[in-house]
């Protein structure tokens, strides 16, 4: 129990000092769980492939969804993540007024997707076909509902971070928090393309 | 779909299989103790391979359709819930408690508690499996055919020697809680069970930052590995640790959640909108914190160690 020459000690024991930096292991975090977030979705997506067919006499999805809209809607979420895209290469030119103002857009754009799809969801409801109407709609609004809600908690997260971008500058862990938003903007995106696809235009066909 | 939950059902028990084979084989050829975890080990192990395949019987579709929604379902759950869950939980319960608090548990009354649970489970489950081939269904409040009462009045017999496991376990745990300064419960080592994982290498219960410097690891059974190489552990040269800052975001916020859940269930709409909004202000507030690290000064690390270090010597 008592042996201490330095040879069996540092055979056993890391003795020279070694940093771990703080919000190393944080991307490593972020993406398990936007991997998790997806399986989420792509368990919604599956729902709506064994229920988008059941109309239960009811519309379908060519009474139902209208692609011009749809279209503007797709926009709308698309140049956001465009424009996130500028509020990053803005940070990491280190100016932070930039940064602040196409974020700004960022959210803009995330606002105005989450109004057109909000009116589209009213419009719904009004004529009837609501997420009680049949198998079809309690799918598509728990489907689009769950993305919906996403882009909304994600605008949350954006006009966080911009306050605080604002307090305390483009300081390491708000960096570190940029990336993570951005990524999680994106994903959103990736799932609105398979939206898109999947729901609206293969409901078209 | 019958053969869809047919085959998943396989799916599930083919690689529980090969886990029961895992375990038996790391025991196999060992120096094996009869020790509070290990009894509960090979209970946990027994019980829940009969539980196995009691399943493995529920995944033919044909007997499926027989013994559905009957005793027998019911036997096969508690089987493998109380023997794969239950027992596992008692055992890393006797396992790691000295660990935790830094004495053992009472080997006298967890014994006690050991056998009475699992004989109790056996008497209580068994004439279940019986009943249920005979055809009982589950949730009636009342059984008119007289033969099945002495099945049933075993059963209970059964559930109320597991009460006694329970009553047992709880004296138990007072039990040590109350002689837990005694000798021969306190774990001084941080080694009781001549361990051989790293946990065992650190004292029980550990320090905040639990291991001074980085353990080296070389294979399998690292701590075991260490002792055949002295066990030495160094004595100076420490420096400060990074750790992050306590917080208690995550009880407040799990706590929110539980009244937001609770709410929602029984829809009582206002109280779930505004623990709903209190789990999104409290998330918002936790990220305004950006204080959140800190440096266990190499003082207090030495203070400790040295402490860990003059204990280890009066033992040895």
């Amino acid at each position: 129990m008592s042996t201490t020459d330095p040879a069996t000690l540092a055979k056993y024991w890391e003795l020279d000092p070694h940093q771990h930096p703080e919000g190393a292991s944080t991307s490593l975090g972020f993406w398990i769980y936007l991997m998790s977030d997806c399986l989420m979705f792509a368990v919604l997506f599956a729902v709506y492939g064994v229920l988008g067919h059941n109309y239960a006499a009811g519309p379908g999805p060519r009474d139902l969804f209208d692609l011009q809209l749809v279209a503007l809607n797709t926009t709308m979420l698309l140049l956001s993540s465009i424009t996130f895209g500028f509020a990053m290469l803005a940070m990491y030119r280190n100016d932070q007024k930039a940064t602040l103002r196409w974020l700004a857009v960022t959210l803009f754009f995330g606002l105005c997707f989450l109004s057109i799809e909000l009116y589209e969801f009213s419009h719904l409801i009004h004529i009837g076909a609501g997420p009680q109407r049949s198998g079809l709609l309690s799918a598509f609004f728990t489907l689009v509902g769950t993305h919906g809600l996403h882009v909304t908690f994600g605008s949350i997260w954006l006009v966080t971070l911009m306050v605080q971008i604002t307090q305390k500058g483009l300081i390491t862990a708000n960096r570190r928090r940029m990336t993570c938003l951005s990524m999680f903007w994106h994903f959103l995106d990736v799932i609105w393309i398979g939206v898109f696809t999947f729901v609206y235009l293969m409901g078209m066909i | 779909m019958n053969s869809f939950f047919g085959i998943t059902t396989m799916i599930i028990s083919i690689p529980t299989g090969a886990k029961i084979f895992n375990w038996l084989f790391t025991m196999y050829g060992g120096r094996i103790r009869f020790e509070l975890p290990m009894m509960w080990v090979i209970a946990f192990m027994l019980t829940f391979v009969i539980g196995g395949m009691t399943g493995v019987m529920l995944a033919v579709p044909p007997a499926d359709f027989v013994l559905h929604n009957s005793l027998f379902l019911i036997a096969h759950f508690h089987n493998v819930i109380i023997g794969g869950v239950v027992f596992g939980v008692f055992a890393a319960i006797n396992y790691w408690w000295p660990k935790a608090f830094g004495f053992k548990l009472d080997r006298f009354w967890g014994t006690i508690s050991f056998w009475c649970w699992v004989v109790g489970f056996w008497v209580a489950f068994s004439p279940l499996y019986v009943m249920g081939l005979m055809g009982v269904t589950r949730r009636m409040r009342v059984f008119d055919d007289p033969d099945l009462r002495i099945w049933f009045a075993i059963a209970a017999f059964g559930a109320f020697l597991i009460a006694c496991g329970i009553v047992a376990m709880f004296i138990q745990y007072g039990v040590s809680i109350a002689r837990r300064n005694r000798p021969e419960y306190r774990d001084v080592t941080g080694d009781p069970w001549l361990g051989r994982t790293l946990e065992w290498a650190t004292s029980s219960p550990p320090p905040a930052y639990n291991f001074a410097f980085t353990p080296v690891i070389h294979g399998l059974d690292a701590w075991w590995d260490m002792k055949q190489g002295g066990g030495a552990h160094p004595a100076t040269g420490f420096r400060p640790i990074h750790m992050p800052k306590n917080t208690g975001a995550g009880v407040i916020l799990a706590g929110l959640a539980t009244v937001c859940g609770l709410a929602l269930i029984w829809y009582i709409w206002w109280l779930a909108a505004l623990s709903f909004a209190g789990i999104v202000a409290t998330t918002i507030a936790h990220t305004f914190n950006y204080n959140r690290d800190f440096n266990i000064p190499e003082a207090e690390i030495k203070t400790t160690e040295d402490a860990r270090t003059r204990i280890l010597s009066q033992g040895v």
